[in-house]
């Protein structure tokens, strides 16, 4: 990583590579806990950092470490060490909350960021072209591909039954197609 | 108040002569389809069913434990986009 650390007392002033997570919404309760307004999808991987950075309005990022964070499914709390008491917390409203790059969530097997499959190229076993991939739809039993060629709209069913082969290197990704899909 | 045992589960006749005749013919085909009131027997595992959700019709492949549940859940009619300014790393896993 190009990163230049450089420390500064107690905590370290860091820049580049960072992730923007989300932000501070305001203090919650008397001791210094935070709201958290999250603009990542995996809020969970967050409760396994140690420490995160804080940047508020033009400032340089200030490393924090977490004492306490809380995920109840629709909202996140933060306690931070050395902010222990609401007036602190609220001088933090608005501050972004930045990890770095390397710290950010990994997709795991079969997992694909939907900003690296939008674009992808899709094709079916003989080579023939259906299209690129304009949206992935979540849906309960499983996420749906629209691939788009011109007017045609073709939704694929993000399962192993169907998508054979995706290749991030080629952008493309390899389907098997049945009957009935062109509708 | 629950279906009555006697009668079984809610199964739209149609739909269940076109699965028949595929595992019959041990086909592959995605069947179209508007009755999300049907409950998913045994005989649908492993077929796609294109579940209408009023407007488009959404690809359902259909694995063991969707059994017993209708077809309707799984093609929902309103789709939540998120807020503004919402995550930028979602992920999509294929199942």
């Amino acid at each position: 990583m190009t990163a230049e650390l450089i420390k500064n007392t107690e905590n370290f002033i860091y820049d580049p590579d960072m992730k923007y997570v989300g932000s501070i919404q305001g203090a919650k309760g008397m001791k210094g806990e935070m709201k958290v307004s999250l603009t990542t999808a995996h809020p969970s991987h967050l409760l396994s950092l140690e420490s995160i950075y804080l940047k508020v309005a033009d400032s340089e990022s200030i490393l924090y470490t977490i004492d306490k964070a809380k995920w109840d499914g629709s909202k996140f709390t933060l306690k931070l060490h050395g902010i222990d008491d609401r007036n602190t917390a609220e001088a933090l409203r608005g501050a972004k909350i930045m990890i770095p790059e390397e710290a950010a969530y990994k997709v795991g097997e079969n997992e694909y960021f939907v900003e690296d499959l939008i674009g992808m190229n899709v094709v079916d076993k003989s080579g023939t072209n259906l299209g690129k991939i304009t949206d992935v739809l979540k849906y309960p039993a499983h996420d749906v591909y629209v691939v788009s060629k011109g007017d045609n709209e073709i939704l694929i069913p993000a399962v192993h039954e169907y998508v054979q082969e995706v290749n991030m290197n080629t952008g493309t990704l390899m389907i098997t197609t049945i009957e009935g899909f062109n509708n | 108040m629950p279906r009555s045992v006697k009668k079984g589960p809610y199964v739209d006749e149609r739909l269940m002569k076109k699965v028949q005749e595929l595992n019959k013919t041990r086909g592959k085909k995605v069947i179209q389809t508007w009755s999300r009131r049907t409950t998913i027997p045994p005989d649908f595992v492993g077929h796609t069913i294109a579940v209408h959700n009023g407007i488009k019709f959404i690809p359902v492949y259909i694995s063991e434990n969707m059994v017993g549940h209708k077809l309707g859940e799984f093609s929902p009619t309103r789709t939540f986009r998120g807020h503004a300014g919402s995550s930028k790393d979602s992920s999509s896993k294929v199942r």
